[in-house]
């Protein structure tokens, strides 16, 4: 995991696009947590600089803790 | 084995800048044990690559491939049709397979992806350590199968240097001094008088580099061979 | 014939007190003890690149010394020359008049200041020792004839508190029978360990010179810190006696230490003679002698 969040640097698109995150099955908590962590730092980097012009909807959030909550 | 590590990317990357078609050889043997330059890092490469030349508003085309030894003329020599495809080559083999593929193809600009490091052993996964410098004239029957020539930094032939500490080498404390170790050994074994007799200066007109090898059958085939 | 050796032999407890070749072509300084100490040392110990650091050539300051009107001891390592290299100095050292030899195999380069160097190695100080043995028998490392035989008087060096001590007394045996004629130890700052170690060793043909050297802060700190790793021990009490002293002072306490250990080694007899390490500095050189006088 480290040694391809090394590669990603390398290649200059960044290694924080890429975690991974111990979850048990039953953890939905931190399953959300998770979600939003990475959603927030994806929204931060901004999409991805080789493919322009596709970009996070708006709500995506709220509707992902919607849809836990229910 | 032979053990390599990769070449830092942005060397590789920097080196590409004029081509815009590439292959990636990879080899089969010892740097895909050594996770160095295998099928699965020429994968990486050619990802890091396209991903990096991408950023910078560049496509760049790179076929994969990955022969069983870049060391042997009967794994490269498919290659030749193949090969000229390509602008340039970056070949993952050790410094050895580099050279081999590049006298095949006199005329395309080949690259090395790795730094070729040294012979070693496989100790567990992804960590290996050297255990001979290839000098010629062996001495482990002498020294109980730990190599003076390469575990110990001088290559001392007589006994230890007087930088040891507690058996602990001098250059790097945390390497037991191959000495102590020979010592050690030897008396366990009751051969200490082995090491007792003075070892001469080694022969290094022997290793007088290139080397050249002729397998006692094959004298007359390659008689005048140089 | 060198006088270090005449004190050795007659049993006079010879001192020889090291020199510090400069980093540089500066003449003064790092001559003065030579004139300072005149008639109290039988000799100067001229390092080769000590540490791995880069310094004016050894062969060349034992000339210097010599011109000063020192004898000098030149060391010679293993680590910088080839075997041809390492002949030829000995042809030359031998042409310019220096007789004493202390050959070492040299601390490793990435130790040193040029740490990207190639270390060399070719022969080892063992190896080295029978090259120089054969060159006063007249014949060099490849068997071929010299005009002229020099003459020179071998030492090598010795760890007294080597752990384990078998391959350090296995290394001392091949010294010997390649031709070693005397000893310089490491530093000794444990006299009882030293005491042992003579014991261990029992009697012996060649002659041993015990090294007291003037401790610095930055080992001292380190020895606090438990980080000293030297083929050498520095034990709690002389720790305790340099204890929350500045270096300046830590220096002035290191050379009165130093000059009571080299008086118990001389009243003991525990060696033939002493080897005095104090940064080259006359006035520590002197301190030391001072203290051992009294």
């Amino acid at each position: 995991m480290e040694y391809t969040r090394q590669l990603l640097e390398e290649s200059g698109l960044g290694e924080d696009r890429l975690a991974m995150y111990e979850i048990a099955a039953s953890d939905a908590p931190k399953w959300v947590a998770a979600v939003k962590e990475m959603t927030q730092r994806v929204e931060a980097l901004g999409p991805s600089p080789l493919r322009r012009g596709i970009h996070l909807q708006a709500d995506a959030l709220e509707k992902l803790e919607n849809m836990v909550e229910s | 084995m032979i053990i390599a590590e990769r070449k830092p990317f942005s060397e590789i990357k920097d080196a590409m800048a004029p081509y815009d078609k590439i292959l990636i050889v990879g080899c089969g043997t010892c740097v895909t044990v050594c996770l160095a330059g295998g099928e699965k890092e020429v994968g990486l490469l050619a990802m890091q690559l396209k991903l990096a030349l991408g950023l910078e508003g560049k496509h760049l085309e790179v076929g994969e491939i990955t022969v069983e030894r870049q060391c042997d003329l009967e794994f490269i020599q498919p290659l030749c049709g193949f090969i000229t495809n390509y602008d340039a080559i970056i070949s993952t083999a050790c410094g050895v397979g580099v050279q081999f593929l590049a006298s095949l193809y006199p005329k395309k600009p080949l690259f090395p992806g790795l730094n070729t490091t040294f012979l070693g052993v496989n100790e567990a996964m992804g960590f290996y350590t050297e255990r001979c410098r290839a000098c010629h004239n062996c001495y482990l029957g002498v020294t109980g199968g730990i190599c003076p020539v390469t575990m110990c930094p001088k290559g001392l032939l007589n006994g230890p240097c007087g930088g040891n500490v507690q058996g602990k080498c001098e250059v790097d404390p945390a390497r037991a001094c191959a000495w102590c170790e020979i010592y050690e050994k030897l008396e366990r074994q009751g051969r200490l008088e082995q090491i007792e007799k003075i070892q001469p200066l080694h022969p290094h007109d022997r290793s007088t580099n290139p080397g050249t090898v002729i397998h006692p059958a094959y004298r007359r085939r390659y008689d005048g061979h140089e | 014939m060198s006088k270090l050796r005449e004190a050795l032999e007659a049993g006079d407890f010879p001192l020889v007190a090291e020199i510090r070749p400069p980093k540089g072509v500066a003449r003064d300084g790092w001559l003065a003890p030579v004139s300072s100490l005149q008639g109290k040392v039988k000799a100067f110990g001229v390092p080769d690149n000590e540490h791995a650091r880069m310094r004016l050539s050894a062969l060349v300051a034992a000339v210097l010394v010599k011109g000063a009107g020192g004898e000098p001891l030149l060391h010679l390592t293993c680590r910088d020359r080839n075997r041809l290299a390492l002949e030829s100095d000995l042809l030359g050292a031998a042409a310019l008049g220096l007789e004493n030899i202390l050959v070492l195999s040299g601390d490793y380069v990435t130790l040193g200041d040029h740490p990207q160097a190639k270390p060399v190695y070719d022969a080892d100080s063992v190896q080295l020792l029978q090259i120089a043995r054969g060159l006063m028998e007249g014949s060099d490392s490849a068997g071929l004839p010299l005009e002229g035989n020099p003459n020179f008087y071998l030492g090598a060096a010795l760890i007294p508190e080597a752990e384990p001590l078998g391959p350090q007394l296995l290394k001392f045996r091949k010294k010997v029978a390649a031709g070693a004629q005397f000893f310089v130890t490491s530093p000794i700052f444990d006299l009882e360990r030293f005491r042992r170690f003579r014991e261990t060793l029992g009697e012996q043909a060649v002659k041993i010179l015990a090294c007291v050297k003037v401790v610095g802060s930055e080992e001292v700190a380190l020895a606090e810190q438990g980080q000293h790793r030297k083929a050498y021990s520095l034990p709690a009490a002389v720790l305790q006696k340099l204890a929350g002293k500045d270096s300046e002072e830590i220096l002035l306490k290191g050379a009165e230490i130093a000059g009571q250990l080299l008086k118990h080694i001389r009243a003991e007899k525990l060696a033939d003679g002493v080897y005095v390490q104090a940064r080259g500095q006359s006035d520590l050189l002197a301190r030391v002698l001072e203290s051992a006088a009294g």
